[in-house]
């Protein structure tokens, strides 16, 4: 099966081949602009990271052998275009939280916990909706998109070191007054666990 | 519930219209793909490139690009003292020689006499032009040779309105392989006449800047590429080489410096004492010799040893002519001696360029 990497080389000369990409990441960058802008404005969004990436295809970095963390580079600079759609998104996360509209992905089924869970997201939207752009870009390539800090530095063009430090930031701004020790360690989880041991 | 699982829980139930979604996206990509392939036909035309011309230019497209893309090149013998001595004396001509003189409310009309062969493949679908943007040596039924006009007239203030007329109706001059190649490439023009004789082939360019389309307004470039830069192009050769490089992205195709650099010398626009320092850069590179003397006509030719086999053969020889009379380039041409087909002739040019300049009264009106 042919890599990314193999794929983009070959669209070089073969545009057509493009699509190929398309079809193997469409869904992951889908789910993350939706997830950040909502889906009215997530098709235009998505449909402008891909033809960025595709006049772009010759200047991907060919040491990587996938293209995700490059195109959720792109599509979070794209995201970062929409300030303002991302804005009112968050405060309609909030605002459906705090009716109770809360859906989850499946990770939570009790309605006990899906009830604890809607009040926690009616909380945490609007701080994640308050870091910084560079900030929520790397919180959320993380934990919405799971890339390994090593693949979001690749796809912010930042160093390694500087996704760790904004990690920690993001930790101490997001943790709710009072819980520093006992519920922000999750960074530290989960590296503990094996998500992220390569630490710079 | 810790932090990390909260951010993941936010919105992130399923979305049963994200397929249709994601559809349409897809539908605009593959678009936006083709118009590319248009676009690029177009920009190369402007470049008087190596892809370029006509309808027939996707053959050629896949060329360069296969070239640029996958294959190594490897560096041959430096430039040969004969080339350079060409190179040295042509550059000292175009210091001490007189430019055309474009009066007040003149035009310098460069015409592109251009020669193209573009493929066809049979197969490659239903719309008239996916036979000649599909095809490829190694699945074409035939080829067409065909010859263009294409004029620009750059008016004495050039902040003004250029002029690109592009309403000439190409020739075509020889078809091989299969005969129904012809009837294809007529009904390929008759569906995209931009491919060949556009009625609407002639257009203003404000100050000589080209665009194609709002939506790609990161591809709008001036006609002459290189002017933004003419005053921090260094003007001492090896200097202006490395800048080349860095500039074209590019630290060891040089022959794409070399293809680069007379496209760009054709159209005379540049300031003099950097075309002349260009001249001498061509003297720099890898692989240029003098390959023929007609006349007062000296053609320089690189070639280059591609380092896998590829349906192009094993070479491409790019060439340049020089007139020692004025130190101008009048002509380029692109070969792949040993590109592997029967469908035509060899040693027939796979692009070949003639330009000619004078100045004129007046430009036609778009």
């Amino acid at each position: 099966m042919s890599t990314d990497s193999d794929i983009l080389r070959r669209a070089e000369h073969t545009p057509q081949v493009f699509a190929e990409v398309f079809d193997r990441h469409a869904g992951a960058v889908e789910s993350f602009l939706r997830r950040r802008l909502g889906a009215d404005a997530a098709e235009d969004a998505v449909s402008e990271t891909f033809l960025v990436a595709f006049r772009r295809r010759g200047s991907f970095d060919h040491a990587w052998e996938s293209a995700r963390p490059w195109l959720l580079g792109i599509a979070a600079r794209v995201a970062a275009k929409h300030r303002t759609t991302e804005a009112k998104h968050w405060r309609a996360v909030e605002a459906s939280a705090a009716r109770g509209e809360y859906s989850s992905g499946g990770g939570i089924e009790e309605a006990s916990g899906r009830m604890d869970a809607a009040a926690a997201i009616r909380a945490l939207a609007p701080r994640i909706a308050a870091l910084s752009a560079k900030e929520r870009d790397t919180l959320l390539l993380y934990a919405w998109s799971g890339l390994p800090p090593e693949e979001i530095a690749h796809a912010l063009n930042i160093p390694v070191g500087t996704v760790w430090s904004r990690l920690h930031r993001i930790r101490r701004k997001l943790a709710p007054p009072g819980s520093h020790t006992a519920r922000l360690t999750w960074i530290g989880k989960e590296m503990d666990d094996g998500t992220a041991r390569a630490r710079a | 519930m810790e932090l990390l699982e909260l951010v993941r829980e936010i919105e992130s139930a399923p979305d049963a219209s994200a397929p249709a979604r994601i559809g349409r996206s897809r539908t605009r990509l593959v678009a936006a793909m083709a118009d590319s392939e248009k676009h690029r036909t177009r920009t190369r035309w402007v470049w008087g490139g190596t892809a370029a011309a006509g309808g027939l230019s996707a053959a050629a497209i896949i060329t360069t690009v296969v070239i640029a893309g996958t294959v190594a090149p490897v560096v041959a013998q430096p430039a040969s003292a004969a080339a350079v001595a060409v190179l040295s004396e042509a550059a000292q001509l175009v210091i001490t020689g007189v430019d055309p003189v474009v009066g007040p409310g003149e035009y310098l009309k460069i015409r592109e006499n251009y020669e193209l062969v573009g493929l066809w493949d049979a197969d490659a679908g239903s719309d008239p032009i996916s036979g000649f943007n599909m095809a490829m040596l190694t699945n074409s039924e035939g080829a067409i040779h065909t010859r263009g006009i294409r004029d620009l007239y750059v008016p004495s203030d050039r902040s003004g309105d250029w002029i690109l007329d592009d309403r000439f109706e190409n020739e075509v001059l020889d078809v091989w392989g299969d005969p129904q190649a012809l009837g294809a490439y007529e009904r390929m023009v008759a569906a995209y006449p931009e491919r060949d004789a556009d009625p609407g082939g002639i257009e203003a360019l404000p100050a000589g800047l080209q665009t194609w389309s709002p939506d790609t307004a990161d591809d709008d470039a001036y006609y002459d590429r290189f002017r933004d830069f003419y005053d921090e192009m260094p003007r001492d050769p090896q200097q202006l080489l490395g800048w080349y490089h860095q500039h074209l992205m590019m630290d060891s195709d040089d022959w794409i410096v070399f293809q680069s650099i007379g496209r760009a010398l054709g159209t005379n626009l540049m300031p003099a004492d950097l075309r002349a320092a260009s001249l001498r850069v061509l003297g720099l590179l890898s692989g240029v010799d003098v390959a023929r003397t007609n006349g007062r006509i000296t053609t320089l030719a690189m070639t280059v040893e591609l380092g896998e086999r590829s349906e192009f053969g094993d070479l491409l020889v790019s060439e340049l002519d020089i007139d020692t009379s004025t130190g101008r380039i009048v002509g380029s041409r692109e070969s792949y001696p040993h590109r592997s087909t029967s469908l035509m002739p060899a040693g027939v040019p796979w692009a070949a360029w003639e330009i000619e300049i004078t100045v004129v009264d007046a430009a036609p009106k778009p």
